[in-house]
């Protein structure tokens, strides 16, 4: 009899781990979902060389969602995105042009000067109490402006081809491993993924970033120092943003003041997707990374299925509510 | 729960279909199921080539802009017209990373060659490394990039509708007078060789005066709010003609001219967009260089279609710009356009 009730209880225990599984595996499914129709729609989608393609595609709003993550789950958020890569990818190309073997000052510098330029979201936001929205409209425009003051409106053309390898280049040579390489690019997103996931859920900043996000008076009265673990989080997303500008630089090899256009709009988008709450204080990496390969997936479908972009861009629309939605409904049942 | 999830689940699967099936029943779809059928009826033509379709992918400068939606237009009456091809358009939304994924895409999904209409002159070379590395065919429309590996450019000389801007301003003015320019998205090759053909062409004439030059994005609006400001700083007599780097802007630029009741400021634009054409017959713009992308386009892809015959690439294929300066001319091509 015991044995017997132990199964009973054994089963029971299944189904719900099975209930929690499938809340917890929502967006993965959805994800999944996604996969399939296409990969029965098209017989190109699931070819090793289009999934990597696919890994590769997500890489530059991968890394910029990660960022993006760390901003939303204090409360806030980041418009200034695609402006600060703006400014990488034209200070970086342009050091370059006129120091051709300074590769790594170049990189460091430009990636610098974004996490410099976030500083003005920073301050905006963590100590002058300004909303994080229109703080970063603030640095999105003027971030803008001196991108195209600093490249005097022009884009600069990266010549050196260890700089262009970082976009377009490969761990080992794809014509040795029949046609499939390993992008320089999806490894930086791996790499950005497991620090930031390290940052928020092993480190006491990584707690007081949720603690800041859940509930701001309580943090301040349990001793969280909220403006400096705001100011920090702005930075390191800048810092991010920088990182993300070397990609794209280096994947169109140029630095262009007008680059990048509308790009915080798919790293907020890919947060979104991932279960992260506007509101502050949760989200996950794994969702966030889920939500920007959805994207992906969508962008590279929709291209091998041939549909018109009038009409990808309304399905893309209804695929955030939906996930939103599911994510919301899944999230109340827990 | 569990109920919920199945059934948006199911929803989402079933409108993705849905979107997927309608999407191939566009004219810029993949898979045309008549071109078999076209195909086989081709090889009675003796010119075709055994009734081989080649499947051509075509990324594009984004669709929101309507040059280019003549331009896809104009691609997809050819799909339709040319039982020998197959195009697969895609809308790079101007953004040069998309179009080179979308390239990445195209290439894995098979396409025979490729065909771009350039985001960036430098930002997009790395599409034509692609198919280089693809082994396959690439022939630049309209726009070029940095990277010369193509196998062939067919546009105009973008220059050359500059010049002919420029020169249509002075013939207007009798030599004299004061001109304002409204530019592209700084940086963009439009903007720099349509700059420097008006600039050149100008020169010329010691009495016309290039009072000031401003970006107008290729935006009808931003260009409308920078006129509306010259409008403010100078009074009557102090604008003779105002010339923008595409058909949009000048209209823009007419809206405000006419709000502020100055309809003495001459209009000139470049692409012949239907609004400008039909602005040039009501007299509402002074003149529009009409740039040919119909031609173009099928120069394009009949440079493709013979390059995958086997025949060796042309290189530079230019089409030739056509100035537009009265309502007859304007009539022949609005037709053209509708």
């Amino acid at each position: 009899m015991m044995a017997f009730g132990g199964n009973k209880e054994g089963a029971l225990s299944g189904q719900k781990n099975f209930k929690q599984y499938l809340r917890s595996y929502a967006l993965v499914i959805i994800f999944l979902g996604v996969c399939a129709v296409f990969a029965i729609a098209s017989p190109t989608f699931l070819q090793p060389t289009n999934i990597v393609g696919v890994f590769r595609q997500i890489a530059i709003n991968g890394v910029l969602a990660l960022g993006m993550t760390l901003v939303i789950i204090t409360g806030g958020i980041d418009l200034s995105v695609g402006s600060l890569m703006a400014i990488t990818g034209v200070v970086s190309a342009m050091i370059l042009e006129n120091n051709p073997n300074m590769l790594a000052v170049a990189l460091i510098v430009g990636i610098g000067a974004a996490a410099l330029m976030s500083m003005w979201t920073a301050v905006l936001v963590a100590k002058m109490r300004i909303a994080a929205f229109i703080a970063s409209l603030s640095t999105m425009t003027i971030a803008r402006g001196v991108a195209l003051v600093v490249a005097d409106g022009i884009p600069h053309t990266i010549k050196d081809t260890a700089y262009s390898e970082i976009g377009n280049g490969y761990l080992w040579d794809p014509a040795a491993t029949g046609g499939v390489g390993f992008p320089v690019l999806v490894l930086i997103l791996i790499v950005v993924a497991v620090i930031t996931a390290v940052i928020l859920y092993n480190t006491k900043f990584g707690r007081y970033i949720y603690a800041v996000g859940g509930n701001e008076n309580a943090a301040e009265a349990s001793g969280v120092n909220v403006v400096k673990v705001k100011f920090w989080t702005y930075v390191l997303n800048g810092a991010l943003c920088g990182v993300a500008g070397m990609m794209l630089a280096a994947r169109i090899t140029s630095g262009q003041p007008n680059a990048a256009t509308g790009y915080e709009l798919d790293a907020i988008t890919a947060v979104i997707i991932g279960g992260t709450s506007m509101a502050g204080g949760s989200g996950k990496i794994s969702g966030t990374i889920i939500g920007a390969l959805i994207i992906g997936v969508l962008n590279n479908g929709l291209v091998l299925l041939g549909v018109s972009s009038y009409y990808q861009q309304i399905i893309k629309g209804i695929i955030i509510a939906v996930a939103v939605l599911l994510d919301m409904k899944t999230k109340k049942g827990n | 729960m569990k109920k919920l999830t199945a059934v948006v689940l199911a929803i989402l699967l079933v409108a993705m279909v849905a979107v997927g099936c309608s999407g191939t029943a566009e004219p810029s779809a993949s898979a045309d199921p008549s071109k078999a059928a076209e195909s086989s009826e081709s090889a009675a033509q003796p010119a075709e080539d055994a009734g081989k379709v080649w499947k051509i992918g075509i990324s594009t400068q984004s669709w929101e802009h309507e040059f280019l939606k003549n331009m896809v237009n104009a691609l997809q009456a050819i799909d339709e017209s040319m039982p020998d091809v197959e195009l697969v358009i895609v809308d790079s939304e101007d953004s040069v990373e998309k179009q080179l994924n979308d390239v990445d895409t195209l290439i894995a999904q098979g396409v025979d060659g490729i065909i771009l209409n350039a985001d960036s002159v430098e930002g997009s070379s790395q599409a034509v490394v692609a198919a280089k590395n693809a082994g396959i065919p690439l022939v630049e429309l309209v726009s070029l990039t940095e990277n010369e590996d193509y196998d062939t450019f067919v546009g105009t000389d973008v220059k050359a509708s500059g010049l002919l801007a420029g020169e249509m301003v002075a013939d207007m003015l009798g030599g004299k007078g004061k001109v304002f320019e409204i530019q592209g998205v700084m940086g963009h090759s439009a903007q720099i060789n349509r700059g420097a053909g008006i600039a050149e062409t100008l020169e010329k004439y010691p009495d016309i005066e290039l009072v000031e030059s401003q970006s107008g994005e290729f935006t009808k609006d931003k260009a409308m709010s920078v006129t509306e400001a010259w409008l403010a700083k100078y009074p009557a007599g102090e604008i003779d003609a105002i010339i923008a780097h595409n058909d949009g802007m000048a209209l823009g630029a007419m809206n405000a001219c006419i709000s502020a009741n100055r309809p003495e400021i001459k209009i000139i634009g470049i692409d012949g967009d239907a609004e400008a054409l039909q602005a040039v017959i009501d007299g509402t713009m002074a003149a529009t260089v009409v740039d040919d992308v119909e031609t173009e386009s099928k120069l394009a892809v009949e440079e493709m279609v013979s390059i995958l015959n086997g025949n060796e690439p042309k290189g530079k294929i230019l089409a030739e710009y056509m100035p537009v300066k009265t309502a007859e001319e304007a009539k022949v091509w609005l037709e053209k356009r509708q």
